[in-house]
């Protein structure tokens, strides 16, 4: 006894102590969090320009059921319209465009450096000219990106004032977090790195486990490099005592094949084993969907899959939304494909840089967080339909859509616990509505698990959404459940089937299966009215068994949940009369689909994943 | 003038009834749009409820404002530090700074004032049921033993997750009481209220944040008004 007590105290002072909960709504099952991680306010340039005056502070509050006002701006440039959530998320992160912070305050606020000046003065005077022009820093090449010539010799004056708005932003998150052991809401602190070279967007949203972040944000104009960005974020964050960050691709439809590194794309950089280590390190997830459409899947890549036309835009780049380029959508900006590619990349480099989660937001530029409902849109403006001076007939582009939800299944609603959830993998996303999805798998999961205690054996019997199938797997049996929305506004819609998808690599060639693990609802719908037929059944759970599983291939498989169908909003505004009837009689603008959550990958040995 | 003296004479406004007079009468070097005047400064002094008494004042100018960030721009642009346009860069970082935190004796009094607004939602521990099937409103209106739903969440949570998960508002529904039955697409709830645990009142450091945003909000609610 005496010899072996050091070696018990010495270990046991080695273990990670895990804090207890400090929510008193904690739970060691987990719970599912709603929020949005994509959230723009005045303090983004386009949205400023497009008319919208929300603080950060604002759409904090937004977020936790307040009401805000929106544009058209009338003469004392006040809003002439509100808009408030039925329901509050559980957390939210403003994310604001980092490139831009100082120089919409320097040309909104009198007597500064820059305000005098020509740029500043057709900001404010010509807000659609400036939309293009200054915005469209943004879109310069990798090799040119710069801040604006108002921003002074290296930028100093719009640095310094940017100084000031990365403190409100942060401020502003910290206030909206809930000091209670109720923890009914998480600000997390973010911004959004906007580089979109040539309007190719390659976006990433920048989110920070705590309060303790770097003086300013790395902006395109800093580091227009990813590479160089996630290089940054490490060494100002990462490897800094208390601070941690995460960086999540924007939903890569718009960017023309060149946000990864897929035959056929346009990537500018051929990843290294380093880069890959980085890219993992430091992107746990990926924006599944958003207000700019839909990135799961493209059809007919690699695999026919009905249910992938949901929420596609018809063209590849902003300037598509923009500027109204036409362009063809490129199967390699699409999830399903990078997770193959990630497999891929696997087997050259021995890690997987495409090891992502899943998440969905809505992108708004209105400061209006989880503001999804499809029969009151307003519209998020941004690349979205402007409505500066007037309400225009249509509030939205029709390809456009009210955006998605970030779900993470967490053990308390803290900024922390929902940072750590993303970061393992443990989140879903939807596309709008509240659904609930889980997912449990492995040798040990019950056949029976849907019968009772779901939860409790199932996280005592196998991997969650995110995780990885032990080394000596042989016939991995994945439990998955999906509830509907209960409470919202729209009413109770029932679920109409739960589906699996597993991709793996067979040689060189990503693969596809999608499996319908239950079909049960009810798919009419009258476009005409938006009647449907049924709100059943409110649940689906099913367990399925690989018999094919094979360790020695690398395969991951993830979860999708469809709703029986349900107006869009632009059916909505047919119905309503606000659309002429040409458009509404077109059938390229979808009325009607089917909403959605997909989960994160489970992933097999052999997947690629750092120590 | 200095710049700390120069701002210091522009807040000594604050505590006199009239505004200072222009520090400098030379040409505006933008005449299209004047920089602030010192009248713009004390109104905005006055209406974030300052005093030259108050503990925040020597914090300014000590720490918050200093001659370099105020000099660098100011040489960047190629202007005298007596300018009107440095001036007006000094007047819109003070009121920065004014507007942006009033420190912790004016929040403390904000907190202390307005205890309501910082306290923590009630924490319930609940018993949750579901029947489901053709008889499910009389089989849950007996309390009649409930269906095995997986995902219904038991045991602590708040009246707002359940009113927004479900619907089921358990409010008025004393401790130890089931909720009435509430019908989702999902079956026929009924909520135990087993214990209800007051929110708690918080210790002003740990509601910091949010008194100073719940300040900003008044404050602005405040001058917003005629």
């Amino acid at each position: 006894m005496r010899r072996t007590l050091p070696l018990v105290l010495t270990l046991a002072a080695c273990a990670e102590v895990e804090p207890p909960p400090f929510c008193a709504t904690a739970t060691p099952l987990k719970q599912p969090l709603f929020g949005d991680l994509h959230v723009h306010t005045a303090r983004s340039l386009d949205a400023y320009l497009q008319g919208t005056r929300v603080t950060p502070d604002e759409a904090y509050a937004f977020a936790q059921g307040a009401e805000v006002g929106l544009p058209p701006l009338d003469d004392d440039g006040g809003p002439t319209r509100t808009l408030q959530l039925s329901r509050p998320l559980d957390f939210a992160a403003v994310t604001d465009h980092a490139e831009f912070l100082g120089t919409v305050a320097l040309c909104t606020t009198p007597g500064s450096a820059a305000y005098d000046s020509s740029d500043c003065e057709g900001f404010r005077e010509r807000p659609d000219l400036a939309f293009i022009t200054i915005n469209a820093g943004t879109a310069a090449p990798i090799d040119s990106a710069k801040y604006p010539d108002l921003c002074g010799g290296g930028a100093d004056d719009c640095l310094t004032a940017g100084l000031d708005v990365w403190q409100e932003i942060r401020d502003a998150a910290a206030a909206a977090t809930d000091p209670t052991d109720a923890c009914t809401f998480s600000g997390l602190v973010g911004y959004e790195w906007s580089g979109g070279p040539n309007t190719k967007n390659i976006h990433r949203n920048v989110i920070f486990r705590s309060d303790v972040v770097p003086d300013l944000p790395a902006s395109y104009f800093d580091v227009p490099d990813p590479r160089d960005l996630w290089a940054t974020l490490k060494a100002d964050c990462k490897d800094v005592e208390d601070c941690d960050v995460l960086a999540i691709p924007h939903n890569a439809n718009l960017s023309d094949g060149t946000m990864w590194g897929v035959p056929g794309g346009t990537l500018t950089f051929e990843p290294t084993k380093a880069d890959a280590r980085l890219q993992q390190a430091l992107e746990p997830a990926v924006e599944i969907m958003q207000h700019k459409g839909d990135g799961e899947c493209f059809p007919g890549s690699p695999v026919a899959d009905e249910w992938c036309d949901f929420e596609k835009l018809p063209y590849a780049t902003l300037s598509g939304t923009n500027l109204g380029v036409p362009g063809t959508p490129k199967h390699q900006d699409f999830v399903r494909d990078i997770l193959g590619e990630g497999l891929r990349y696997t087997k050259s480099l021995g890690v997987n840089p495409y090891r992502y989660g899943i998440l969905a937001s809505t992108d708004t530029h209105r400061g209006t967080p989880g503001a999804v409902d499809e029969k009151t849109y307003p519209g998020h403006g941004g690349a979205g339909v402007n409505h500066r001076e007037e309400v225009e007939p249509i509030v939205d582009d029709p390809w456009l859509n009210p955006g998605g939800l970030a779900v993470v299944w967490a053990v308390e609603n803290r900024p922390e616990a929902i940072f750590d959830a993303i970061q393992r993998g443990e989140t879903y996303g939807t596309s709008g509505p509240r659904l609930e999805l889980r997912l449990f798998a492995g040798d040990d999961v019950p056949t029976d698990l849907c019968g009772a205690d779901f939860d409790e054996r199932g996280m005592a019997a196998g991997v969650p959404m995110g995780g990885s199938l032990p080394d000596g797997t042989t016939q991995p049996t994945f439990a998955i459940r999906a509830a509907a929305d209960l409470g919202s506004p729209r009413g109770d819609v029932g679920l109409e089937r739960l589906q699996l998808v597993k991709g793996w690599l067979d040689g060189d060639t990503p693969k596809v299966e999608v499996i319908d693990l239950v079909v049960d609802g009810d798919t009419d719908i009258d476009p005409e009215s938006c009647e449907r037929a049924t709100s059943t059944p409110a649940a689906l759970c099913a367990t399925w068994t690989d018999e094919d599983y094979d360790p020695e291939v690398p395969t991951f498989y993830y979860a999708r949940v469809l709703e029986n169908p349900t107006c869009r909003w632009f059916g909505h505004a047919c119905l309503d009369g606000e659309v002429d009837d040409a458009r509404c009689d077109d059938p390229t603008f979808p009325k009607w689909s089917q909403e959605r959550a997909w989960s994160s990958p489970v992933w097999g040995p052999g997947t690629g994943a750092i120590e | 003038m200095p710049m700390r003296a120069l701002l210091l004479v522009a807040l000594a406004a604050c505590g006199t009834s009239e505004p200072a007079p222009p520090s400098h009468a030379s040409a505006v070097v933008r005449p299209a749009t004047p920089p602030p005047t010192d009248e713009a400064l004390l109104r905005a002094a006055l209406a974030a409820g300052w005093h030259l008494t108050d503990p925040a004042i020597p914090r300014l100018l000590e720490g918050k404002v200093s001659d370099e960030d105020l000099n660098d721009p100011a040489m960047r642009l190629a202007l005298a530090m007596s300018t009107d346009a440095v001036r007006a860069h000094l007047v819109q970082r003070a009121e920065r700074v004014l507007g942006a935190d009033p420190g912790d004796a004016v929040l403390m009094a904000h907190h202390a004032a307005h205890p309501e607004r910082f306290r923590g939602r009630a924490v319930l521990e609940v018993e949750h049921r579901v029947w489901m099937g053709p008889d499910a409103e009389d089989r849950a209106h007996s309390l009649a033993p409930a269906d095995d739903v997986p995902g219904i969440p038991q045991g602590a949570t708040t009246a707002e997750a359940l009113e927004q998960r479900y619907g089921i508002d358990v409010r008025q529904v004393p401790s130890g009481d089931w909720s009435p039955p509430h019908r989702t697409a999902l079956g026929v709830h009924r909520v135990r209220v087993i214990s209800r645990a007051a929110g708690k009142q918080p210790p002003f450091r740990d509601v910091r944040a949010q008194v100073l945003a719940d300040w900003r909000r008044e404050r602005a609610s405040l001058t917003a008004e005629p």
